[in-house]
């Protein structure tokens, strides 16, 4: 029981950053590389507010969000806007986004330095015993936590009128231009909603890793293997993405030994994409000619 | 004024940089020499890389796993005791398209970002495949003590340093006579539309495959000259830094620009190793030079540059010479007629064809014509093969066509254009006419690599055929302009002149007269009769009923999903059925089609 919890919240973490990519691949078609940096930025700045300042839960929270969108903000306007506006073709964006990353972990090495830290966190610490071991409140916070995400963009995405005009953006852009739909506010605020995504997820990550400067590497591979087994721009998707991932990590390095974790995490993303090429949760096949 | 320099002056500056590489440890102090090396390194993986995803237009980012793996397999086996430069060489390449394979089978099958994100995860598993062997790779201590390389003699870092850049130059001698060719031409369709590589002939995923395996060379003979630099192999050098410098050499040089993807590498490996000393700002500049290399210079250094000299443009296709222009046929060399029976598909509740009939005879003109949504594009995707019947039974002549792919349909002698022309990005139109005769050419990728006088007179034909066709379409003097460049009318043309070039059985046109002006209409209807009088069987859906009445041989009118009339125009525009489809219920009995 307890392990299936720390495969579950280890997943839900994977699942919270492939939201995040999500949630910009959905309307631009992009995947904002810099994202995974912000995170890693988010965890270090609630490293900071909570054993440095001291400053309690809830406004770590908020500190994390805030700042989630700021950077996003920034990134967007500085690296991402610019690229798109000369070049949309060719993928340019890749390589800018990709700099933005670097450019973000490197700034968090130079202010937090290169070792892993661990934080003391109230409340989200403190042990629940589980009849076979014990896990972190954290642990179900973080499952909680990527629950809500899924299912409230899930239902906004569907719903409200606001996020039928996002899908509609991501469906054709030509078209909802053509429609009167502004297509670059609903980038800027899908850049938004990914940055306080982004930010939060820094804060849930604290109690199950450590805080550290390359955080975003090791978690960005494993986000986009979550968006690959879901579908690229499936909201619920990423959801069973990452809890799939979670499961195959934890199960598997008890069985096999952890030199396999990262072989059998292929080997699913294999076998998923081999049996359904679009991912469980992908469009379907448009017609061709 | 524009400075247009002579084409001989490229040739001048190409051989003065190999001289200088070349004659680096004479000129170079030892360190320049050192990131010269790592430049032909880092530059071998790039060109790969720029193979697949700028000339064939797929990201796959396994290279810097080849290029790993090949370096691992080269320093195994020098510890154990196998020294010989070509044979490493050769173990490396080997280990490289295996991986390649392996990986190419399952992961190019999957969508664009599957893919990438597939090959990426490669990368990633460096360190856990290394962790498997630790007896043999060293774990993640790395791999120790690899000693030099032999070659008659021991190889010192001068002379194993001339080896790369020889290796090198080799391998852009080879990557440039590939993709000045009709590798190179038939890329530029797959980056554009795969559908439309299907209906030459080509399958799309043979193609990536083939591809993908020559692109993991170079990364294979990288990989063996970086394990014995140093004497030392380790997983980090194969890791997610490595594909950020190739893809970022790529972009920052040009995507598929020949000497970009090695200028890049130029650019990244010197800033890198300038900066070392800088320790955490070497990478905060480093993002930020990747973020304004992207913003300032999209289409990379010498994309740019070459954008501004179109003199130095090297073609796709060389020149048809005058005289061959005499002897060019349009018609098939075996004329072979369509026979459709009993077709039947039905999409969810719509019965799209039902127990359909249809014949075309060679040498003649048949028009499949009906309201929108009467079945006529889905019978012409069901002959050509993007739609497969659920029942009935499609031939041509003694080839039985239902069942098949449509690539191989193509290769039967099926031609076709679709209702939305598709035009690839790069080439001329004269380039672009000669795509199609990719599937059934006569000459294997030696002759064309090591352009063989078999080479060069298909080439020569090839030319001459589009040139003949291009004039004969009314594109003639378009020829040299970029493809995209042109009007949506005379891409519609463009496509049919890239459908006849092939010499079709049976040639498919998909509403071909849309957004053609009638003078143009009038040459399409010339060219049809021409094709037709040499043998062609000439399937045709069309709305322009002066191009059907005026053209046609035969008329078969669909109305949905059932034939309901057939037979020679003037009798079918008369038909009472025909007339209410088109014209609604009550009809004038002296009414006509026009």
């Amino acid at each position: 029981m307890s392990m299936l919890v720390t495969a579950l919240a280890i997943g839900s973490v994977y699942a919270l950053v492939a939201l995040a990519y999500n949630v910009i691949y959905l309307t631009t078609n992009m995947f904002n590389f810099a994202q995974g940096g912000v995170i890693a930025v988010a965890s270090l700045i609630a490293y900071s507010a909570l054993s440095e300042w001291g400053i309690g839960l809830l406004p770590t929270l908020l500190l994390c969000a805030v700042a989630g969108l700021l950077i996003t903000g920034v990134q967007y306007y500085v690296t991402v806007l610019p690229v798109v506006a000369r070049a949309r073709d060719g993928e340019i964006w890749l390589v800018s986004t990709v700099g933005a990353f670097v450019m973000i972990e490197a700034g968090a090495q130079l202010i937090w330095g290169a070792e892993p830290m661990g934080a003391q966190i109230p409340w989200l610490d403190d042990l629940v015993w589980l009849g076979d071991g014990s896990v972190k409140v954290g642990a179900f916070v973080a499952v909680g936590a990527a629950l809500a995400a899924t299912v409230g963009l899930d239902l906004w995405y569907g719903l409200t009128r606001l996020g039928k005009i996002f899908r509609a953006t991501a469906a054709d852009e030509d078209a909802a231009e053509v429609r009167g739909i502004d297509t670059r506010r609903v980038a800027v605020a899908s850049f938004a909603i990914a940055g306080v995504l982004a930010g939060i997820a820094g804060l849930i990550v604290l109690p199950l890793t450590f805080a550290r400067a390359d955080l975003g590497s090791l978690l960005v591979i494993k986000a986009f293997v979550a968006m690959a087994i879901g579908g690229f721009g499936s909201i619920r998707g990423a959801l069973i993405g990452g809890w799939a991932i979670g499961l195959v990590e934890t199960y598997g390095a008890r069985w096999a030994g952890v030199e396999y974790e990262s072989i059998l995490v292929f080997a699913l993303l294999l076998v998923v994409l081999l049996v359904l090429p679009r991912g469980i949760f992908g469009p379907p096949e448009g017609r061709q000619v | 004024m524009r400075w247009t320099p002579d084409p001989r002056a490229r040739g001048a500056l190409l051989a003065a940089c190999f001289a200088l590489a070349f004659f680096g440890p004479e000129l170079f102090s030892q360190s320049t020499v050192r990131t010269l090396f790592m430049t032909v390194v880092m530059g071998l993986v790039a060109l790969g890389l720029n193979l697949m995803m700028g000339y064939a237009g797929q990201l796959a980012l396994g290279h810097v796993f080849f290029y790993g793996a090949a370096a691992y397999l080269a320093g195994i086996l020098a510890v154990d005791g196998t020294t010989n430069l070509f044979a490493l060489l050769l173990a490396g390449v080997a280990v490289a398209l295996l991986a390649a394979l392996l990986t190419g089978i399952p992961a190019l099958r999957m969508s664009r970002w599957a893919l990438v994100i597939t090959s990426f995860f490669l990368v990633e598993l460096m360190p856990s495949l290394v962790d498997l062997w630790p007896e043999k790779t060293g774990g993640l201590a790395g791999l120790v003590g690899i000693p030099r390389l032999s070659l008659g003699g021991a190889l010192d870092t001068a002379d194993l340093y001339r080896v790369a850049v020889v290796l090198l130059f080799l391998w852009l001698l080879f990557q440039r006579a590939l993709v000045y060719s009709a590798y190179g031409r038939i890329f530029a369709v797959l980056r554009q539309d795969e559908v439309q590589l299907q209906s030459l002939g080509v399958s799309p995923y043979r193609l990536k495959l083939t591809a993908y395996l020559i692109s993991a060379v170079p990364a294979a003979l990288a990989g063996v000259l970086v394990a014995t630099l140093d004497g030392l192999v380790t997983y980090e050098a194969f890791g997610f830094d490595t594909v950020i410098l190739v893809l970022a050499a790529v972009i920052l040089g040009g995507q598929r620009t020949l000497y970009g993807p090695l200028l890049g590498a130029l650019i990244l490996v010197y800033a890198q190793q300038e900066t070392l000393s800088l320790q955490n700002y070497t990478m905060l500049g480093y993002g930020a030079f990747l973020v304004l290399a992207a913003i300032l210079l999209p289409r990379g250094v010498i994309g740019t540059i070459a954008e501004r000299l179109p003199r130095w443009r090297t073609p796709y296709l060389i020149a048809a010479a005058r005289a061959d222009r005499d002897a060019v046929a349009l018609g098939p060399e075996q004329p072979a007629g369509l026979t459709v029976e009993r077709a039947s598909k039905r999409f969810g509740g719509n019965q799209a064809l039902a127990e359909v009939a249809l014949a075309a005879r060679p040498g003649e003109i048949t028009a499949l014509i009906g309201p929108n949504g009467s079945g006529k594009t889905t019978m012409l995707n069901a002959i050509s093969g993007f739609v497969r019947l659920d029942t009935g039974d499609v031939r041509l002549g003694s080839h039985q066509l239902a069942g098949s792919s449509a690539a191989k349909v193509a290769r039967c002698g099926v031609g076709r254009t679709f209702q939305t022309p598709s035009v690839p990005g790069g080439l001329t139109v004269r380039e672009a006419v000669s795509v199609s005769a990719f599937a059934d050419r006569g000459t294997g990728l030696v002759s064309t690599i090591l352009r063989l006088p078999k080479w060069r007179a298909e080439e020569r034909t090839i030319a001459a055929r589009a040139a003949e066709v291009l004039d004969e379409l009314g594109l003639g003097d378009v020829a040299h302009e970029p493809a995209v460049d042109l009007p949506l009318g005379r891409k519609r043309l463009l496509e049919i002149a890239r459908a006849v070039l092939t010499r079709p059985a049976l040639l498919l046109l998909d509403e071909p007269a849309s957004g053609l002006s009638p003078d143009e209409t009038e040459r399409l209807g010339l060219l049809l009769r021409r094709l037709a009088a040499e043998g062609t069987t000439v399937l045709l859906v069309e709305h322009n009923m002066d191009l059907v009445l005026g053209n046609a041989d035969t008329v078969f009118v669909l109305a949905s999903g059932r034939m309901i009339a057939s037979g020679p125009p003037e009798t079918v525009s008369r038909d009472p059925q025909v007339l209410a489809v088109y014209l609604g219920e009550s009809v004038p009995d002296d009414q006509v089609v026009a």
